[in-house]
């Protein structure tokens, strides 16, 4: 038998739901296991320093100082390094603070924050940076699972697939495709909210008025909300078309689904999602992904949105 | 002698968190300080957000 590769796990900024993703393999996790010894999980282990290991597992994203240094520790002890989850792959929800200027988030939890007595941000913890980074900004990134946090069967597929030098069986399917919901021409006439009356289980948000992002969103998820009656909000992160086509865009792409479904205008559906913008690109805004298609402006939405702030 | 064990970082929980505590010369506890070392901005980034997506973004604030 091989040895077990060593493998490692650092947190920049997030909230661990991914940490929890690793566990959400249940009894495949003593799968992994075999195959793997576990060297730092600052969640289950006290092992502080930066060990040297096979494979270096990554959540959260670069917000702070502190995150450029775990970081570069990271890639310094780990062979290959994994960007695991939205966060590290596109900066996660907290992407959303790229409409807020590092002040304004500070003065608004610290300074001037109703329910808090304090006044000052705090001093002696990791400086704040200037925006959220998704994290191959800093160091080199070796694989990619997006996913907030992936689904268990992606983690599985992706760490074994790495784990064995094989390749994944990972397809760049959007969300879609594992939707049961089944997509029907219709009359309807305007948009509508999700919580807007009721919408049948059957069938297709898009052909029902409600703005769903599945068809712009990577499937890493086998897409569990819209069979609990929510809309992809797109937390996976974009699809592959958005994310290699510059002309392509969550905007029109969407828009031009639901022209094609309902007899909602395709202007209708762009002017709604430009509007929600933070909304509707919370969980990716922190990447070039969309920073450099050529008609994104999110701040300019944004700013408009919320009465010229 | 005064002094202050520092354990930076704290682990097993969720988060990044440095604790920090001061004896006096008894060896006794005169203060305790347990800091919060990340910061995001939920504060204020969740303005604007339709509430409808208020119960799936702000489950990211904590995912344990």
């Amino acid at each position: 038998m091989t040895a077990k590769k060593k493998v490692s796990i650092e947190w920049l900024s997030g909230c661990s739901g991914c940490e929890l993703g690793i566990v959400d393999l249940h009894e495949k996790l003593l799968a992994v296991l075999d195959e793997v010894e576990l060297v730092r999980v600052p969640i289950l282990m006290d092992t502080k320093d930066y060990v040297k290991a096979d494979v270096g597992i990554i959540t959260g994203s670069i917000r702070t100082e502190h995150d450029i240094h775990a970081a570069q520790a990271m890639r310094k002890a780990c062979d290959a390094i994994v960007a695991f989850g939205t966060c590290p792959v596109y900066g996660g929800p907290h992407s959303s603070a790229y409409a807020h200027t590092k002040e304004e988030l500070l003065d608004g939890a610290f300074r001037r924050n109703p329910s808090t007595k304090t006044s000052e941000a705090p001093q002696d913890v990791p400086r704040l940076l200037d925006g959220n980074r998704p994290l191959d900004s800093e160091i080199a990134v070796d694989v990619y699972i997006p996913g907030c946090p992936p689904g268990a069967a992606y983690i599985f597929d992706g760490l074994l697939s790495l784990l064995r030098g094989t390749d994944p069986r990972i397809g760049p399917r959007n969300v879609c495709f594992n939707c049961d919901r089944k997509m029907v021409k219709s009359q309807q006439p305007a948009l509508r909210r999700s919580f807007d009356g009721s919408f049948d289980p059957e069938i297709c948000f898009l052909s029902q008025g409600c703005i769903c992002l599945g068809s712009v969103t990577l499937d890493r998820c086998l897409a569990p909300c819209m069979k609990a009656g929510v809309p992809c909000f797109a937390c996976g992160g974009p699809s592959e078309a958005i994310c290699l086509e510059p002309q392509k865009d969550v905007r029109s792409e969407v828009a031009l689904r639901m022209a094609q479904l309902t007899k909602i205008p395709a202007e209708a559906v762009v002017r709604e999602i430009e509007q929600q913008a933070k909304t509707h690109f919370a969980y990716a805004m922190a990447s070039p992904v969309f920073r450099q298609k050529p008609t994104f402006l999110l701040k300019k939405w944004t700013r408009t949105a919320e009465g010229g702030r | 002698m005064k002094r202050t064990i520092t354990i930076d970082p704290v682990t097993r929980i969720e988060g990044h968190a440095r604790v920090e505590v001061d004896l006096d010369d008894g060896s006794r506890v005169t203060r305790t300080l347990f800091k919060v070392m990340d910061f995001r901005g939920f504060e204020v980034f969740l303005k604007g957000m339709q509430v409808e997506s208020m119960p799936t973004i702000t489950s990211r604030i904590c995912g344990t």
